[in-house]
């Protein structure tokens, strides 16, 4: 009768231990599009979708993890992101540029859609925290009725980041990244009458797209201090680019991306193309310095400048 | 270090086309530096005299111990070798230069030179009949010198100092013999760099590492690099840069370098109203980057005010 009692006992812990979690994790959790976090006043968008089933994808991944694991201090790191990265991968990253508020430099918020695996992210994330911002303070903050977290220093910033729902938010700003959780329509309608979320949805199905628009001169505000602070004419047509676009392939071990800057003059078209040799100039110059090997081609069609490169991993 | 650099990184941008480069003054250079910079007829080159008088008018903060030399005794040219890192220093020096009297030559000069408050101590010894001045454990650019007939010679290290005593001179090696053959019968100055087993451009890893942005992608495929320029006037320079290939194989590679180079030259420039002309040539293996920069003044007044820093550091 006692050994019965017992086993009772037995079967309902282990029902609650294991069980109750495993199910707990494989109910869908309530999907919030990242198109219903991005504000309304954003002018230009990165958008990654994470795919581990595409085969270029997974070869790519699978390149990254086994660095990862290369540079692992200890034998547990080293097993686990050997067993935790794929499935711990966030599903689409996405980094949202806005005008900034308090200075001339643009307001970077990113969302990172995570679908179910947020639920041991969220259950384990004392322990993640420590694993993975080892060295940096962090706090825990309420701001507008919201908690966030504080994290700092990352590259002399402090950055701010919290959960909603499947998503993480981060900025390193505090008020976007409050104007992030709080847009009205989490839908995913957000202000349809703009180009720029229509771009977004349509961006589902390729690894990666970007988007910046400088009709209202935002690039343009974003550039031209920057060229001010060091004395270096950089990209000093900017003002004539209306709008810049590109897409990212992930194939054989490396990255194709194709970019088209418009032009929205004729006057001016010459020098938006040396501007953009220059700047292909620089960043394989500046990839190289992280051994990563950049070759590409420059070429124009009726009012745009077009370049198509391809980033590998050199050596 | 940087007080020191500037006149003769300065005079690397200014120098002219007609002494010939394979002189005795350039005898005294070892063959283990890396780069060579040298001035010649600074006491007949308007361009020059000009330069020097602003440098000697310099602001004592910014002001290097040098200057005293060129203030008291009339020196008609000079050479600078530029040695790997060694102890303390980051960069070794050796600085070569003729005064037009001998008898001229002073010793108390020279002492303030290398005199500093910790290492207040002049050691004097003889090697090869020529006697060396040196003071111990000083973090200063100049530690080392000795005279012999109308030349002085000033170092980082003593070590420099007996090399050159020695003999195995830079002037004799072949890739400088062939710069310069290529970079024509003469200048008041130039500049030459030997990349012979990458050995310029290994001198300027930490540079680029520290700028996290590669400098020459063409790097293992050029032998040298030189360079003769011309200061016109206070307000225009012209001259060119040469690189020169170690086969026809990858000169579009150091053709994109020369161009990027130029580019560079004319973006940075280009916030100080200054006009920068320049064409990019190939002639077998050699690729040669011939320009013209006016309106200088205005940015000869900066550096000489404000440092040669001035240029990068941002506003």
């Amino acid at each position: 009768m006692r050994s019965l009692r017992t086993h009772r006992i037995i079967a309902v812990t282990a029902v609650c231990c294991l069980v109750i979690p495993t199910v707990w994790l494989l109910i869908p959790v309530k999907n919030i599009p990242a198109s219903a976090f991005l504000p309304m006043d954003q002018f230009g968008f990165l958008r990654i979708n994470i795919n581990a089933e595409k085969q270029d994808m997974a070869g790519f991944l699978d390149s990254v993890k086994s660095r990862l694991a290369d540079s692992a201090s200890n034998r547990f790191k080293r097993f686990f992101v050997k067993k935790a990265f794929q499935p711990g991968l966030p599903r689409r990253i996405t980094v949202t540029l806005c005008p900034g508020k308090d200075s001339l430099l643009p307001e970077l918020g990113c969302v990172i859609g995570m679908d179910r695996i947020i639920r041991p992210v969220r259950l384990f994330h004392a322990p993640l925290r420590k694993m993975l911002l080892r060295g940096k303070t962090v706090k825990k903050m309420h701001m507008d009725g919201l908690r966030f977290f504080s994290v700092s220093p990352i590259s002399g910033q402090t950055f701010y980041y919290r959960f909603v729902r499947n998503t993480i938010l981060v900025s390193p700003s505090p008020n976007l990244l409050i104007r992030m959780s709080k847009q009205p329509d989490r839908n995913g309608s957000v202000d349809s009458g703009r180009i720029i979320p229509l771009l977004y949805k349509g961006a589902c199905d390729v690894d990666g797209f970007f988007f910046m628009d400088n009709l209202e001169g935002n690039v343009t505000s974003m550039i031209q201090p920057l060229e001010e602070t060091f004395s270096f004419a950089a990209f000093p047509s900017i003002d004539r680019v209306s709008m810049i676009a590109g897409w990212i392939d992930c194939s054989a071990g490396g990255l194709n991306i194709d970019s088209a800057f418009f032009t929205n003059a004729e006057f001016g078209f010459a020098q938006v193309q040396s501007d953009v040799r220059y700047l292909y100039g620089a960043l394989r110059r500046i990839l190289r310095s992280s051994d990563i090997g950049m070759k590409g081609e420059i070429s124009s069609r009726s009012h745009s400048v077009l370049l198509q490169c391809r980033l590998s991993r050199r050596n | 270090m940087k007080k020191t650099i500037v006149f003769p990184l300065i005079c690397l941008l200014c120098a002219g086309q007609r002494a010939p480069l394979t002189d005795a003054l350039a005898s005294v250079i070892p063959s283990t530096s890396i780069a060579v910079v040298r001035m010649k007829s600074l006491q007949t080159d308007p361009g020059i005299q000009w330069l020097l008088a602003k440098w000697k008018n310099r602001d004592t903060e910014h002001q290097s111990k040098l200057v005293n030399l060129f203030k008291t005794r009339q020196v008609t040219d000079f050479d600078i070798g530029v040695f790997p890192p060694k102890g303390n220093h980051s960069v070794c020096l050796l600085l070569s230069c003729r005064i037009s009297n001998p008898a001229q030559i002073p010793l108390d000069v020279l002492d303030t030179i290398i005199k500093t408050e910790e290492a207040s101590t002049i050691t004097r010894s003889v090697y090869k009949e020529i006697k060396i001045h040196s003071v111990e454990d000083s973090d200063d650019e100049f530690r080392a010198y000795a005279v012999f007939e109308n030349t002085v010679l000033i170092a980082s290290d003593t070590e420099l100092i007996k090399s050159s005593i020695d003999g195995s001179t830079i002037a004799s090696t072949s890739h400088y013999l062939k710069a310069a053959e290529q970079l024509g019968e003469g200048g008041e100055g130039l500049f030459f760099a030997d990349n012979e087993n990458a050995k310029f451009v290994n001198f300027l890893r930490p540079l680029e590492e520290k700028w996290k942005m590669t400098f020459f992608l063409s790097s293992e495929y050029f032998l040298w690099l030189g360079s003769v320029f011309d200061v016109v006037n206070s307000d225009e320079i012209k001259g060119k840069i040469v690189f020169r290939g170690s086969d026809g194989g990858h000169i579009d590679e150091i053709r994109d370098d020369a161009e990027f180079l130029g580019e560079t030259i004319r973006r940075k420039f280009a916030a100080d109203s200054i006009v920068y002309t320049g064409s990019v040539e190939v002639e077998g293996s050699t690729v040669s980057l011939h320009f013209r920069l006016e309106g200088m003044e205005s940015l000869w007044n900066k550096v000489f005010q404000q440092g040669l820093m001035s240029l990068i550091r941002p506003i």
